[in-house]
């Protein structure tokens, strides 16, 4: 495979992991809540739009954009009905909670729609060959999408209040909360936003292979390492820690690692590719806690 | 190195970002005496307690104390070298009891390790029933007898900080940092306090207090040193330092009159 | 139906020993420890590779077992020591992860054994002494008889000065530093105890299911036992064990419910599972103690005269 085949693959599971650690990392920095149903929103969008789009005939970008909407509203409810209550509650706690939510939101789906994989109904992709590299439509739908999702968080986080006030959190957690920054309306919208591109980046990765229950719960690791690596509370970090760790991981598969010693061969094999976020995260919480670009949580 | 010199700070420098908390302070603790030190509030004295128990790094500086380094160590090592402190702020175990709070303070347990529990409970339960009876002593002095039972989370602010000294006089170190050990206490008992310090401090242990009620410091220092924006302003003993008007400026443009009150 | 609860008895008895070993490193000493099915795990894999592929006898599987159930939680729990609540969370979750790559990957004799496939055959401990209708009870008392050792051991030291200093560090490392605790050792230390005692459940399961597969090992596992530690009320060994049969019970009820439900067993399966992530959420909102509140030990009024 041609190195520029390896980068656009790289950039295509960046902009899912990406969409997906962006609000885990915001809500991570403004209340040091590391959400593990946060990936369940996937399932959740992905599973919604295919049902908006197979039930009511709409087409796939208007179901998703339904699906963003409903998710992001799953995700307020959520935090209204249960995790409010425990602003004050240890991390463990609120982790706890979370996985058993998860837990629930996974196995909802699973109830509802089954337990088989599914697929939404899209014409035959024909790939456009760009020299060596080769590019379906859909794959260019999916790099558009992420990429006005960022330009969309810029705007709202350079321009309106709650945005401004989720970087200043960010960037002073204690201070933040000690003015009052760190307001229900923020800690709302943080969930609203999450959820919505989380559900959008489940519809992306059903899109690009298939719809399954567990398919958010199969990247958590991952998004996790993306959000850590990038520096908790930092999305533009969530950002650059999405591309190194996909740079990572499709690279990681291809070096011949035997080369260290004189005329060895070995390869990691495919299986082992989860492996390569598990060891990034521990190679981050080893050597730079704070991210690279120097995140910062509450205590 | 002066054989009485216990604790030696050298010019520690510790910065928070753009804050400069730490701006070269030296310091000595000597045996045998009561050592204050008092500044405004944000003048740097808990983080150079922190700096000096292993709880920060300095970026520049070091500590020394008792002949030994202790630049890099961690906390639990440097509390095992005899150098225990108190916290401004209660954070002892709140969900564990008064009592349970006491015993767990002593080093060396040999319960605490985890073979010893099962092949030698003899010797664990022998100790147990030492360190108990030294904790009803130690809880009868600082006024606490009654509550021996009661969970930590449950006492009073005053009465944590009791508790908090009870405990690291419990850990039995040689050289005890208590970070504002009156504050909240009621006034009988901080004057009993005072006394209480004394008696200990006879008995061969040094403290290093960190205090803003001016007539404790008067009535218990020997020497105090005075801190204000990371740097010391003044040491020497209390009596005259207390008169010198940079100190009193420092203290009275932030801390008002308060700080003159007799009890807060 | 005496069958069925033989069975269930023996299940509780295994997940009590898995509960009691999380309930060391969480309710006690309050580690986030995501990853506890790692340590039930490797010990059911360890325990088949020396009885089933090196012809060991059981004991030494059990003992093998719980050793490299031990040794992994050292290994997780030396990098990460003195790190925070949340990255323990992260990084255990992740570990167990990476262990079950492993056996999803590797094949353990030939093409056809272990990998996806699973490993079947696993021999059942002392089966030729006994008939095809009392082995079972054998089994049971077997587990029982681990389920007391491991109860005595946690409650035991739960009470010696050890669980004490366990008890502060869940409260948080400052004080205990303070004390000259050294913390990252006290976490090391409770991460490979809480691993044998996991280890020596997955030992006992793998030789009495005679089958295992990767996906007995799935995170959800590890909910199950915080589920059941957290029901049952996190520090007190007696309701972690209620919590464990609780749990149980009503996740193997769906076998009588599927009667008297028209749906396909397949839903029932996610249903109960979606029970099960509401009841931590309830439990967590509602009984933050559970069932049964840890208890204090009680010093006063009583006091030893002075010598
Ligand atoms: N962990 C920290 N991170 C950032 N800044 C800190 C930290 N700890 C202390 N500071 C800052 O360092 C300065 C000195 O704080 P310190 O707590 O040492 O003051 P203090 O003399 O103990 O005050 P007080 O009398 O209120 O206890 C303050 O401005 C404080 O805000
Ligand atoms: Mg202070």
């Amino acid at each position: 495979m041609a190195v520029e085949q390896l980068l656009l693959n790289s950039l295509i599971r960046a902009a899912e992991l990406g969409l997906l650690s962006l609000g885990l990392t915001l809500l991570y920095g403004l209340l040091r809540f590391a959400n593990f149903a946060h990936v369940e929103f996937a399932v959740v969008g992905a599973y919604l739009a295919l049902f908006f789009n197979r039930s009511w005939h709409w087409p796939l970008p208007a179901a998703a954009l339904l699906a963003m909407g409903l998710t992001g509203s799953l995700g307020l409810a959520v935090d209204r009905l249960v995790f409010c209550r425990l602003r004050h509650a240890a991390p463990v706690m609120l982790m706890i909670t979370s996985f058993g939510l998860g837990i629930a939101l996974r196995e909802g789906v699973r109830t509802l729609w089954g337990p088989a994989p599914q697929l939404y109904p899209l014409p035959l992709q024909r790939p456009w060959l760009l020299g060596p590299v080769r590019l379906t439509p859909l794959q260019l739908g999916i790099l558009g999408a992420a990429l006005a999702c960022a330009l969309l968080l810029h705007l709202l986080l350079t321009t309106t209040r709650a945005g401004m006030a989720m970087r200043a959190t960010a960037d002073h957690p204690e201070l933040a909360q000690a003015c009052g920054i760190a307001t229900e309306r923020v800690i709302g919208s943080v969930w609203f936003l999450g959820a919505a591109f989380a559900a959008l980046a489940g519809v992306l990765m059903g899109a690009e292979t298939q719809l399954h229950p567990n398919m958010g719960f199969a990247v958590i690791i991952p998004v996790f390492c993306a959000a850590l690596l990038g520096g908790i509370g930092r999305p533009y970090g969530a950002l650059l820690g999405a591309l190194l760790l996909a740079l990572a991981e499709n690279a990681g598969l291809r070096v011949n690692f035997g080369a260290l010693l004189p005329g060895g061969s070995w390869y990691l094999p495919t299986g082992y590719k989860d492996a390569i976020a598990f060891a990034v995260l521990i190679l981050v919480l080893l050597l730079r806690p704070q991210g690279l670009l120097g995140g910062k949580r509450p205590r | 190195m002066d054989q009485d010199v216990l604790l030696a700070v050298e010019s520690v420098h510790k910065r928070f970002g753009g804050l400069v908390a730490l701006d070269g302070v030296s310091l000595v603790v000597r045996r045998g005496r009561i050592t204050g030190l008092i500044g405004p509030n944000g003048s740097g004295k808990t983080t150079l307690f922190n700096v000096i128990t292993g709880f920060l790094r300095p970026e520049r500086g070091r500590v020394r104390f008792a002949g030994t380094d202790l630049t890099g160590l961690s906390p639990d090592r440097i509390a095992r070298l005899g150098l225990c402190r108190t916290f401004q702020l209660s954070l002892h175990p709140r969900r564990l009891t008064v009592m349970e709070n006491l015993l767990l303070a002593p080093q060396q347990q040999a319960g605490e390790g985890l073979l010893a529990c099962f092949l030698r409970p003899g010797k664990v339960w022998r100790q147990e029933r030492q360190f108990l009876a030294r904790a009803w002593e130690l809880l009868a002095q600082v006024g606490l007898a009654d509550h021996a039972d009661a969970e930590a989370g449950s006492l009073s602010g005053g009465q944590q900080k009791l508790l908090a000294l009870a405990q690291v006089l419990m850990a039995d170190p040689q050289l005890v940092l208590l970070d504002e050990p009156t504050a909240g206490v009621n006034p009988t008992l901080a004057q009993h306090l005072v006394a209480l310090l004394r008696t200990l401090q006879r008995q061969g242990r040094d403290f290093c207090i960190i205090e803003h009620n001016l007539r404790v410091v008067r009535r218990l220092c020997d020497e105090v040193y005075v801190l204000d924006h990371g740097q010391i302003l003044a040491h020497g003993d209390p009596a005259t330092v207390l008169q010198r008007e940079e100190v009193l400026r420092a203290y009275l443009s932030r801390r008002a009159l308060r700080a003159e009150e007799p009890d807060r | 139906m005496s069958e069925f609860l033989v069975y269930l008895a023996t299940m509780s008895g295994i997940y009590g020993i898995l509960s009691l070993s999380l309930n060391l490193q969480y309710g006690l000493t309050g580690l986030a420890n995501f990853g506890h099915v790692a340590f039930f795990m490797l010990g059911a894999y360890t325990s088949t590779i020396l009885v089933l592929l090196a012809q060991l006898p059981f004991p030494l599987g059990l003992l093998g077992g719980a050793l490299a159930a031990a040794l992994f939680g050292g290994l997780i729990a030396l990098p990460t020591a003195n790190l925070q609540q949340d990255y323990w969370a992260i990084t255990t979750l992740a570990a167990a992860e990476i262990v079950r790559l492993v056996f999803l990957n590797q094949p353990l004799k030939g093409p056809y054994v272990g990998a996806s496939f699973g490993v079947g055959g696993i021999p059942q401990p002392w089966r030729q002494a006994f008939s095809a209708a009392t082995y079972p009870y054998f089994y049971l008392a077997l587990v029982l008889a681990c389920l007391l050792a491991t109860y005595a051991v946690v409650s035991w030291l739960a009470r010696m000065p050890f669980g004490r200093t366990l008890r502060a560090i869940r409260e948080g490392d400052a004080v205990p530093l303070a004390l000259g605790k050294n913390v990252g050792r006290f976490r090391v230390k409770v991460m490979m105890l809480g691993g044998a005692l996991g280890g020596v459940a997955g030992s006992l399961f793998a030789h009495y299911n005679a089958f295992i597969d990767p996906y007995y090992f799935l995170p959800l596992e590890t909910f199950l036992v915080w589920a059941m530690v957290l029901l049952g009320g996190c520090g007190n060994h007696l309701g972690a064990l209620l919590g464990t049969v609780t749990v149980l019970a009503f996740y193997h009820s769906t076998r009588f419910l599927k009667d008297y439900l028209p749906l396909p067993s397949q839903t029932l399966a996610s249903l109960r599972m979606v029970v099960i992530g509401v009841l931590i959420i309830l439990v967590v909102l509602f009984l933050p103690q559970g069932l049964l509140p840890e208890r204090k030990r009680r010093y006063g009024p009583r006091r030893p005269a002075r010598s």
